[in-house]
């Protein structure tokens, strides 16, 4: 594509995505709102001032044959650093991977050695919702919750009938996708099965410029990526059973088989021969009651994980943990406007790393300890004080209270502003791997702590069936004993700096309907300066924002539809990026897809096509320093949605 | 007419002498003022690059870094350099990921390719004749009993590899003495000894540690360094003293914590009088038992260790100017920032400190 045609393009998607993304559509809105009163325990209901986002449904949609790291790099504000498939991890905030805790039922499926999870190894297919919070949320969350916290939910909805859902997909250069869903129930009892299987050659070309022939010829070579096949498939089982209205007993069950080869980089791609592979296994459950019937309500959980991980088939490299986890929690509404929640939770950890020694770790124990109070003094005047004592065995973990705050007025009929804000201390406890990984662990490590500070207003304006929502949040955050791994004579993990973090976020949401026509967009914009302002060796604070954290980013979104045909847009910026302390920069660069999709309804039944066209304007980028990226790729799917439910 | 042939005259005068000048650069072989120096090797970080040359010109007292790319039209280094040294009038430079023996002239041009084919992550070289011999760790190295890693030999006439010896054990420093190619094995408690007449003539001699590199005394002896390890039990750490007339292992000098990093972590003096080692010791600091770096010096007439540099973090080799004896420490605190060349005296004293490329970890000289 020329310059020219390249600049009318970014026209036109500014133009057509003007009021853009990452909120939820008004009737997501208006769910959430329901949700609120049916989900007394919800993260959301004693969090009134943070802010949390839904993925839309829509979004959801389209990257339905995708995982955690499409959707976070295409419709929000947060950048992934990664490569072409294999390994990619989140950075809130400007904070580090294990600062962003990941929530699935009662578990957090953060490693306990590495401390965070690989993206593209969490399928959206899986997962009916994805929340996200931004911001520290320990006092909920627990270890982790420094920079933000991901929700992955199941919606309940107590099947009476069976229903279907099965989507195949295909993209360029090898990428396959099949999963099926399928429900059963009576009203009373309810078994969902989720299954898929994702399998991509990730043969994609790509420009090299660090060919054989540089010396003679400059100019960058057309090269195929070799040595960057993933395969990933899992099935997630649920069992549901309605003991009575407001008494539930719900399960998951999920295992999960992921493996990649470790992608090379550019240059080495050249001379490629064979390169080595990773084998994830991981299986999570969760099964937990819950009695909402009365004023007194309570539920309590137990879950069980298993993860590993082979290198390179090396049976002798086996990194694996063993969890059982258990919480229990009583909510008592002793006035209209008051509830008081409190509860406790405890786990047994048991690793099997090739890298420890049984002498140092053979198992570990932690319990936690929490109490939540909601007050709303005023009508509309929601707070809340959540406060969380964890206990490790022979390591002293941190206190986390957190105070939040929202308050909401109806300025005119179809005019609402809300005011949020919040304090919160968050923390992290070091990884199995930071203590005790062979000789170079570290058990003197201290818990990471933070303070999290924000406050931000929200105008929704609706007019009639339209809606149009501004957000503007501003935060400060610090992270103190920051744990990095440096040479000390040996490398090891110590307690190093002390990081701030601070920006400002505004979202654009919008939503208009006329009769058959609807349009929904949204745009995101964050500015994230986040420093090291202290460190053990004074030399290492500068002026310079911390690798891998773009201080400006944003995107945007658009969907059309006429009665059953769909088109969509996206649009996403990431600013310049620091790949080294050394003052070196990735570029900017722009990533831009569309799609269009069509549901062809038979009585409950549908039928829905969808191609896209994702990195539409063949950008050249890296998401990483010298690791290529797929340009311009074409997908196409095909799912259906087979219903025979009672209504 | 004249002046046009005068013109002619001293265009063609310019022009070869502007050609034999690249000429002359391409294939510079003779060491001058223009390589004299000290060169640092900085590694970089594994699989994202970064990895530098940094020249130090110690008499004129300048540093140039990034001197790779300023010497090839900006064009960086595509491999994380392990080791480098000079043989034979060109320098030799161990890249991984990816994987190739750099070879340049003693200007750091770099006209050709980089040896790959037969190379799977070289770790160092030694050269002997028309030959290097390179230490590889193979494609796929299981990291426990490394069966797959072997030693290349490359004709340094034509680049190419001309001959494997599998070598199981995971191979790291080198030296030559006697007619024999020692090799360090860094997951076994052995040196291997292969006859250069026979290469599978393959003896080992038994260590109390693993081994990571040799020094050579004026006898042809070889000092090696023992380490602790994850995958062995090592019953003792510190410095063996081979014999090569015997291939024996003689003597064993104790030293607690040192360093397993992949450097120059053992250097002598010009006179041979002291050999630095890298080794950390655990200190306390504020109630809390630390480790901490420092190089220790070992008086070869008394064998006996003494500390040298204390409480330094980031150690990634030490190195001793054969001009002023001058000892160097290349330090670096993490992989993603520049390190440090630090100058001290021989008695220890701190000269001054000087900025280098990522994780430098070895140095050479041109005098």
């Amino acid at each position: 594509m020329s310059l020219s045609m390249r600049h009318l393009y970014y026209l036109f998607c500014l133009f057509i995505t003007f009021p853009l993304i990452a909120g939820e559509s008004d009737f997501v809105i208006d769910s959430v709102f329901l949700e609120e009163v049916t989900t007394y325990s919800s993260y959301r209901r004693f969090q009134p001032g943070a802010k949390i986002d839904r993925i839309p449904a829509a979004q959801m949609q389209i990257a339905q044959s995708g995982n955690l790291e499409e959707v976070f790099s295409r419709f929000t504000p947060v950048y992934i650093k990664g490569n072409a498939g294999g390994l990619s991890t989140i950075r809130f905030r400007g904070t580090a991977p294990d600062h962003t805790a990941i929530n699935f039922g009662g578990i957090n499926i953060n490693s306990h050695t590495l401390g965070h999870s690989n993206m593209t190894k969490i399928p959206v297919f899986l997962f009916d919702r994805i929340d996200v919070q931004y911001g520290s949320s320990s006092a909920i969350n627990g270890s982790g919750a420094i920079g933000g916290a991901i929700y992955l939910e199941q919606n309940h909805t107590w099947t009476k009938g069976v229903r279907n859902y099965r989507i195949y997909s295909n993209g360029s250069y090898g990428e396959h996708f099949y999963g099926e869903k399928l429900y059963l129930g009576n009203g009373v009892w309810e078994s969902v099965t989720k299954f898929y299987n994702y399998e991509n050659r990730n043969r994609f070309s790509f420009k090299n410029p660090y060919h054989n022939n540089r010396f003679t010829d400059p100019t960058p070579i057309k090269d195929r990526q070799n040595g960057a096949e993933v395969h990933n498939r899992g099935v997630l089982q649920q069992f549901n059973y309605l003991l009575a209205p407001g008494e539930t007993l719900k399960s998951s069950f999920w295992y999960e088989e992921s493996w990649h080869q470790v992608q090379p980089n550019m240059p080495s791609n050249i001379t490629y021969e064979s390169t080595a592979e990773l084998d994830n296994k991981n299986f999570r459950s969760w099964v937990e009651y819950e009695n909402n019937s009365s004023e007194i309500q309570y539920k309590a959980g137990a879950g069980y994980v298993r993860d590993r991980q082979i290198y390179n088939n090396i049976n002798d490299q086996l990194v694996a943990t063993e969890r059982l986890v258990t919480d229990a929690l009583v909510s008592y509404s002793y006035a209209p406007n008051q509830e008081l929640r409190f509860g406790g939770r405890y786990k047994y950890i048991v690793p099997d790393v090739h890298a420890y020694s049984r002498d140092n770790i053979r198992y570990e124990q932690r319990a936690h300890l929490f109490l939540s109070w909601f007050y709303e003094p005023i009508k509309n005047l929601k707070t809340t004080i959540n406060l969380r004592q964890p206990y490790v065995t022979g390591f002293n973990a941190p206190f986390a209270p957190s105070f939040m705050a929202e308050y909401a007025m109806n300025t005119s009929e179809a005019l609402r502003t809300t005011f949020n804000s919040g304090v919160s201390r968050s923390y992290r406890i070091p990884t199995l791997n930071d203590r005790f990984w062979g000789t170079q662990g570290n058990p003197n490590l201290k818990s990471e702590v933070g303070i999290n500070i924000e406050g931000g207003v929200t105008m929704l304006y609706q007019p009639g069936a339209d809606y149009y929502r501004l957000r503007v949040n501003a935060f400060y955050m610090d992270v103190d004993n920051w744990i990095e791994w440096r040479n000390f004579g040996q490398w090891e993990a110590r307690n190093i700096q002390k990081v701030q973090s601070k920006g400002m976020e505004i979202q654009l949401h919008a939503g208009i309907e006329m009769q058959s026509f609807s349009l929904e967009g949204g745009l995101n914009y964050t500015y994230n300066p986040v420093k090291r302002i202290k460190d053990i060796t004074a030399s290492h604070v500068n002026d310079q924002q911390l690798m891998y954290s773009p201080l400006h980013m944003g995107n945007s979104f658009l969907q059309m539809k006429w009665r059953e045909f769909s088109c969509f847009a996206d649009l996403g910026y990431t600013g310049e990026r620091y790949y080294d302390n050394d003052g070196n920069t990735l570029p900017s660069h722009v990533m831009a897809n569309s799609g269009l999709s069509y549901r062809l309804p038979f009585n409950q039944h549908s039928l829905i096509l969808m191609a896209q066209v994702k990195n539409l304007l063949n950008e050249d980028y890296q998401n990483e320093r010298y690791y290529a990226m797929p340009g311009r790729t074409y997908h196409i799917s095909i799912s259906f949605d087979l219903n025979f439910t009672q209504l | 007419m004249k002046r046009i042939a005068n013109i002619f005259t001293v265009l063609l005068a310019a022009g070869l002498f502007f050609s034999a000048c690249t000429s002359d650069d391409d294939n510079k072989f003779e060491r001058d003022e223009t390589t004299f120096g000290c060169y640092i090797v900085n590694y970089g970080s594994f699989g994202n690059l970064g990895a530098s040359i940094t020249r130090y010109d110690y008499k004129a007292d300048t540093v140039t870094n990034g001197y790779f790319e300023r010497q090839n039209n900006g064009f960086e280094l595509l491999s994380n350099i392990q080791y480098a040294n000079v043989y034979n009038g060109s320098i030799y430079m161990m890249g991984n990921e990816r994987d190739e023996v750099i070879t340049t002239n003693l200007l750091f041009q770099q006209t050709e390719n980089g040896i790959s084919e037969g190379i799977a992550k070289p770790r160092f070289f030694v050269g002997n004749g028309d030959y290097i011999y390179v230490s590889c760790w193979g494609s796929n190295p299981d990291w426990g009993d490394m069966v797959d890693t072997y030693i290349a030999k490359i004709d340094t006439r034509t680049n190419e590899v001309v001959e494997k010896i599998d070598l199981p054990g995971g191979p790291e420093g080198l030296a030559i003495a006697n007619g024999h190619l020692y090799a360090a094995l860094n997951f076994r408690k052995q040196v291997a000894v292969i006859d250069l007449n026979d290469y599978e003539s393959i003896t080992y001699i038994e260590t109390p540690g693993v081994t990571s590199y040799f020094i050579k005394d004026a006898s042809n002896n070889l000092y090696v360094t023992l380490l602790s390890s994850f995958t062995q039990d090592v019953e003792d750490t510190g410095m063996g003293y081979i014999n090569t007339a015997t291939k024996t292992l003689e003597e064993v000098y104790s030293l607690d914590g040192i360093s397993s990093s992949y450097g120059s972590v053992i250097s002598p003096n010009n006179d041979f009088s002291t050999i630095y080692v890298i080794a950390a010791s655990w200190v306390e600091v504020e109630g809390k038992w630390e480790q901490q770096g420092g190089v220790f010096s070992f008086d070869v007439a008394s064998k006996s260790y003494s500390p040298f540099i204390s409480n330094l973090s980031g150690m990634g080799g030490v190195m001793v100017n054969p001009d002023t004896d001058e000892i160097y420490l290349l330090t670096s605190s993490s992989t993603s920032e520049s390190g440090k060349l630090n100058v001290y005296n021989e008695d220890g004293t701190f000269i001054k400190d000087i900025q280098v490329g990522r994780s430098p970890a070895w140095a050479f000289f041109m005098k």
